[in-house]
């Protein structure tokens, strides 16, 4: 299917600097190493923008630090320092809103995705091991996905996100005791199932072991709450307002709640692990209270229309505002050691698709923040030769700063180091 | 010996191979296919070259089918290869039918998790109680169209969490957990005037004490009570409290009644409020203390009511009541009477503070004239105004009662809540008395009925005693009885039995009992089916047949007939879909409800009466009321019910594809999309899915600038011949739907809007152009011939419903065999009439259905 890579046999970058590693020269680059990236990443959000955005107003035209910020980036003027914009990053998947979930999986057979292989690393550092979190309650929202690529179902009222981190539960004995209960259920109904398993067909096997491997999982899950039940409950003070804005219309204004509701959720170390998907189907928005003159949707097919493109511009700007009081929130935010939180959390924003317009998924767009890396520039990766890479070599990247060692991410098996230290 | 035996095995598996793959066209596949879909290249996925034939799979069933399916319908070769002539075409595509009517069997379901709403019905039968889902509970991923399919309905670990936790509340509420008898010390709280409620004229805090003048009926209009104080457990409080007589007016006592209270503000009436204490207030005593020992609930407190105030009226006595009690204090005070005249009498924009004041005012100012004795007006325009604003002069000159505080010390004896008794009595009836058994028999007795339920058929002994285990054993950590049975309450719920469908390996009566109440009533069978399930009376087709029309009878059914439409029709995306303004000046609440109500009585008509298919297209009826009226430009319907009304056939309006409903869900609220629309007609109505573009498709970036309607637009978009192909299908199917605009009125033109001056123009712009050439060269000037067209070819509508229902009923995709069952469920229908419910009878009846 894919036959853009040759095999490449060296690989190996260098291995954390606290232990004695071999450095290999990448062959493509006979004489440049690829410097480290030692662990410092302890958070990592994912961001995908379901509808994308106009990629002449998002990119600019230089590469560099010194580019002109493109219109739909313009909220983010003052914090061009924090963070990198890359052209020409995909995972060369097939195109169309169906392979949208593509871009934190790779391409290919449905898979683990990004964001999933950190939190089985980090997920016991915090009571909730990731989140997953959208605006509204369309149940085709899918963008997490654990091994075996079962997607993961998002939570879409900010009232259920912020109840589940922050209601505090005064009756503590009676949750312990039920989480302790909770288990002989679990192994009895997992016995049961097993001892079922054993009298089916191959295609009702399959269906049995996802229903397995769910118990199994929410098993775990209760030994870990019970753990963190002994720990105090982190108390927060958030208007929250009496309604919940899920209505496709008011996506944006879900946006902004639920954008705060994460910051409190990272602010409070309830989880390490983020991901958000902010939607976009036919509504027809109502911006700075004027009404748009097409749905969403529509206007990503914008077939090259200036009106249109104005428009869907606007949407992808109200995105990127509220994007960017989300990193100012973290960057004004300190952790234990005195350090911003944003330094210690990797934040992509993004999308899976790259031109919603042709329904085509390369060039995706591709915005790094915070981790410790080094940003403020743009650059223009190369898609064929000695310099090609892939986005599943920025997701390598990513994972090295979390201590994650992996050969490959799909068809990706080199890393973008070079553009982030 | 062993090595020549493999050779044998090995040979016959070939032939077996060889001859699997000699039935096959392969001297097409080599003549016409190789060329883009042999192992090198696979075009689109498919290797015609080397290929599976392990028919076990459905996967292999699915790439055959594809494959015959490009065949026949001309597809492939695409149209700039050479193409086959019509009889080798013709031989290749029979190879391929024989192929696989040889292979293919009917059925192919998988175990079928219960979806959202099928859980929460399967859960109130079980149980007999009245539950609901928590919000954001997980909703069901769509698959094939429909929330309710095999395939689609995973079991991701957020989910079992939800069950787990649902799970908990099924059982919280049947054995409520337990409640220790809280060991609370009475604590003592002190409570001033300060911290007691001023509520409206009712009171005042004056000279450091709070003042009660009233005994107006209305609790928020006489009485006063402490605002931070409430009961903490049920059980009894002493309340010592402390008050006098204010100025006085004659010898007698003042009546106090210590009222029962929840501290928030309610309009409620005194009279029924239950009374803690009665007591009298000598006039002439100074500050007097009592005892009040009241029993409360948690929440609850005391408020203080001076029930033989002499001002105040009853509410049901005459309504000169309030003028009397004023022109009593008139005749008393005539100064007050001219003062009251001076300041302009009522006037809304004073408060009753602001009004006394002004009339203190007036009264103290020397230059007033007033008579002694003048005439009192018998009615004045706000009484109720004057009569409060009278109240503030009482707070100051009396006769009034002062509270001067009090002490409230408790809970003195804790008691079980109310409600905490009434869950302690629901748990007792669902548990039933021990009456000497054993534990484990006692167990088993509870369980028993309820595992039947969630099973969805009955359990045998070994079934009861793992539960009854379950039970035992969780006693031994030290457990009640009660917290065993919630636990095994816990797992019944969450086991695989209840969560699943389908399990046997060979439906059995319980499972195609199941399935057919699952399918119209979205949940559990009830006694009836179950009954007739276990005289194993449903292997037949007939008793199957009688069970659909008393389960469509049922009001029940009424979730199919939604959900079904919803799903099918797409009906579900109106609520998402906010109308623009500038196409109907003012969308209701009630234009959503009319036009989904038009189409849910229209489909319940069809199935009621058994009409004919066709009816779907040309009615001749449909069901009004003044909001969708207004829609359809249909004049002189005024009510908001919805009534039947005839219309004419032959004409734009009328059946699915005349709807409001229709056109709104196909549309996105602002502007119409042929391409969406084309789409859903050839997927909903024509059984002609078309095919998802391949992926290797490089991106096109059509240019649409200069193109001015939107018939040039795609036009623009289809020129390249891989877009074509499909788009020839699809844009005359959409375009005949062009004069209903994204709510569904009919226009002539695409409307042009400007704004000039803040309010929005409207004038004509492009015509519409809705004709259409379909691919078998029929010449479409618009919706009506569309119409004509189907009601011609009807069968292509029947096909496509019965597919849906199926697909719904069952939850899976159809097979090769399942699609020629439909066929013949299409001829014999046809055959008695073309009845609607014939048809979702045959279904049932069909071999597609009754098989896993």
């Amino acid at each position: 299917m894919n036959r853009h890579h040759t095999d490449i046999t060296s690989r190996r970058r260098f291995i954390k600097a606290s232990g004695i590693g071999l450095a290999l020269p990448m062959l493509e680059s006979v004489g440049q190493v690829a410097p480290p990236v030692t662990a410092k990443a302890k958070r990592l959000v994912c961001i995908g923008v379901y509808l994308g955005f106009h990629t002449p107003s998002w990119l600019p035209q230089n590469a560099g630090s010194d580019y002109a910020m493109p219109k739909v980036l313009a909220p983010l003027s003052k914090l061009r320092r924090e963070f990198s914009l890359f052209s020409g990053l995909d995972h060369r998947a097939p195109n169309g809103h169906k392979h949208w979930h593509n871009y934190l999986t790779g391409t290919g057979a449905n898979s683990v995705s990004i964001d999933q292989i950190v939190a089985q690393k980090i997920g016991f550092q915090s009571r909730f091991s990731s989140l997953q979190v959208t605006c509204g309650t369309s149940a085709g929202s899918r963008m997490s996905f654990t091994d075996g690529g079962v997607a993961l179902p998002m939570i879409g009222r900010p009232s259920v996100l912020f109840g589940k981190l922050f209601s505090s539960d005064s009756d503590r004995e009676r949750m312990a005791y039920l989480l302790d209960s909770n288990r002989s259920v679990l192994d009895f109904v997992m016995d049961d199932g097993k001892a079922y398993r054993k009298t089916v067909s191959h295609a009702d096997g399959q269906k049995l072991d996802e229903y397995l491997t769910a118990v199994r999982s929410v098993e775990k899950e209760v030994q870990k709450q019970r753990k963190w039940l002994e720990k105090p409950a982190a108390k927060v003070v958030y208007p929250l307002p009496k309604f919940d804005p899920v209505a496709a219309d008011l996506s944006l204004e879900c946006e902004t709640l639920m954008y705060d509701i994460m910051a409190l959720a990272l602010e409070t170390d309830s989880t390490r692990v983020l991901t958000f998907l902010a939607p976009g189907s036919g509504q027809v928005f109502t911006i700075d209270g004027e009404r748009l003159t097409t749905g969403y949707h529509g206007l990503s097919h914008h077939g090259n229309s200036p009106d249109k493109i104005e428009e869907y511009n606007r949407i992808g700007r109200e995105h990127v505002k509220r994007f960017g009081n989300f990193l100012n929130r973290l960057k004004g935010k300190t952790d234990g050691a005195g350090r911003p939180l944003l330094d210690t959390t990797a934040v992509l924003f993004g999308s899976g698709m790259g031109n919603a317009n042709t329904h085509n998924n390369s060039n995706l767009p591709v915005l790094l923040a915070g981790g410790g890396f080094r940003h403020g520039k743009h650059h223009i990766v190369a898609r064929h030769g000695a310099g090609e890479r892939l986005l599943g070599d920025l997701f390598l990247s990513l994972l090295e700063s979390f201590d994650i060692e992996q050969d490959r991410f799909k068809n990706a098996t080199r890393n973008m180091n070079e553009f982030l230290v | 010996m062993n090595s020549w035996f493999s050779y044998v095995i090995l040979c016959l598996l070939c032939c077996g191979l060889a001859s699997a793959a000699a039935d096959l066209p392969q001297d097409f596949f080599a003549d016409r296919c190789l060329d883009c879909h042999d192992s090198e290249s696979e075009k689109g996925d498919i290797n015609l070259e080397t290929f599976a034939t392990d028919w076990s799979r459905p996967e292999t069933e699915r790439f055959w089918l594809k494959v015959l399916k490009a065949v026949e319908t001309g597809k492939m070769p695409p149209e700039n290869k050479k193409q086959p002539s019509v009889t080798e075409r013709a031989k290749a595509v029979k190879k391929l039918h024989v192929v696989l009517s040889d292979r293919s069997r009917p059925g192919g379901s998988v175990l079928r998790r219960l979806n959202k709403i099928e859980y929460e019905n399967s859960v109130r039968d079980t149980f007999s109680i009245n539950y609901s889902v928590p919000q954001g509970f997980p909703n069901d991923q769509m698959h094939q169209g429909f929330d309710n399919s095999a395939e689609g309905l995973i079991l991701s670990p957020p989910l079992m969490e939800y069950y787990l936790s649902c799970a908990t509340e099924v059982a919280d509420s049947l054995v409520s957990p337990p409640r220790r008898i809280a060991i609370v010390k009475p604590e003592t709280v002190n409570v001033s005037p300060v911290d007691m409620a001023v509520s409206f004229e009712a009171s005042q805090l004056r000279d450091g004490v709070l003042r009660l003048v009233t005994r107006n009926e209305v609790f928020t209009r006489s009485c006063t009570w402490p605002t931070r104080f409430e009961a903490s457990h049920a059980g009894s409080y002493r309340f010592t409290v402390r008050l006098s007589a204010f100025k006085p007016v004659d010898s007698n006592p003042l009546q106090v009644e210590m009222l029962v209270t929840k501290p928030s503000m309610t309009f409620t009436s005194t009279k029924p409020m239950r009374r803690a204490a009665i007591f009298e207030v000598s006039p002439d005593k100074g500050v007097q203390e009592f005892i009040v020992e009241a029993d409360l609930e948690p929440g609850e407190t005391l408020a203080f009511y001076w029930s033989n105030a002499s001002f105040g009226w009853d509410k049901k006595t005459s309504k000169s009541a309030p003028a009397k009690q004023v022109n009593a204090i008139f005749t008393a005070r005539p100064k007050l009477f001219a003062a009251w005249k001076k300041i302009g009498g009522f006037d809304r924009r004073r408060t009753p503070k602001e009004t006394w004041a002004a009339m203190k005012k007036a009264a103290t100012d020397g230059t007033l004239t007033f008579s002694k004795s003048p005439k009192l007006p018998r009615r004045y325009s706000n009484p109720a105004q004057l009569t409060w604003a009278l109240q503030n002069m009482l707070m100051e000159d009396g006769p009034a009662l002062n509270i001067h505080g009090m002490a409230i010390n408790g809970p003195i004896m804790v008691r079980e809540s109310k409600d905490e008794a009434s869950e302690r009595r629901r748990t007792e009836r669902f548990l039933g008395e021990r009456d000497g058994r054993s534990q484990e028999a006692w167990a088993g007795s509870v369980l028993q009925p309820l595992l039947d339920k969630a099973h969805r058929r009955p359990v045998g002994h070994d079934v009861v005693n793992k539960y009854v285990a379950l039970v035992t054993e969780h006693m031994k950590t030290g457990q009640s009885f009660e917290a065993s049975i919630h636990l095994a309450i816990r797992a019944i719920l969450c086991s695989n039995e209840f969560l699943y469908r389908n399990r046997s390996k060979h439906l059995d009566d319980y499972d195609v009992a199941a399935r057919l109440s699952y399918f119209l009533w979205s949940g559990p069978p009830d006694k009836h089916l179950y009954k007739l399930a276990s005289a194993e009376k449903l292997s037949s087709a007939e008793n199957l047949t009688e069970e659909v029309d008393r389960m469509l009878l049922n009001k029940r059914s009424n979730i199919f007939l939604n959900r079904f439409l919803d799903q099918w029709l797409d009906l579900r995306k109106i609520p998402e879909t906010m109308p623009d303004e500038r196409l109907i000046p003012k969308w209701l609440a009630g234009h959503e409800s009319a036009i989904l109500a038009e189409t849910r009585m229209f489909v319940r008509e069809i199935i009621d009466q058994n009409l004919p298919l066709q009816t779907f297209i040309e009615p001749g009826f449909t069901y009004l009321n003044k909001f969708n009226a207004q829609i359809y430009g249909r004049k002189g319907i005024k009510s908001e019910k919805m009534q039947r009304v005839a219309v004419p056939k032959g004409g734009r309006y009328g059946g699915i594809l005349g709807q409001a409903s229709v056109m709104m869900a196909t549309a996105n609220g602002v502007d119409t999309q042929p391409v969406l629309r084309g789409v859903w007609l050839a997927q909903n109505i024509f059984g002609r899915a078309p095919p998802e573009p391949p992926n290797d498709v490089p991106a096109i970036e059509p240019d649409t600038r200069g193109a001015t309607t939107i018939r040039e637009q795609i036009e623009k978009h289809t020129r390249d011949v891989k877009c074509a192909s499909c788009h020839r299908d699809i844009d005359p199917l959409g375009f005949a739907l062009e004069n209903f605009d994204a709510i569904g009125q009919w226009r002539e033109h695409y409307p042009i809007f400007t704004k000039i001056n803040g309010t929005v123009e409207h004038r004509d712009g492009y015509p519409v152009d809705s004709h259409g050439i379909l691919p078998d060269g029929t010449k479409l000037a618009n919706v009506v011939d569309l119409k004509a067209y189907l009601t011609a070819n009807i069968d292509l509508f029947s096909r496509c419903l019965a597919e849906k229902l199926l697909v719904y009923a069952t939850g899976r995709e159809m097979s090769y065999a399942d699609q020629r069952i439909i066929d013949q469920i299409v001829t014999q229908v046809k055959a008695k009439g073309n009845g609607t419910r014939d048809l979702i009878k045959a279904i049932v009846g069909s071999d597609a259905f009754r098989v896993k």
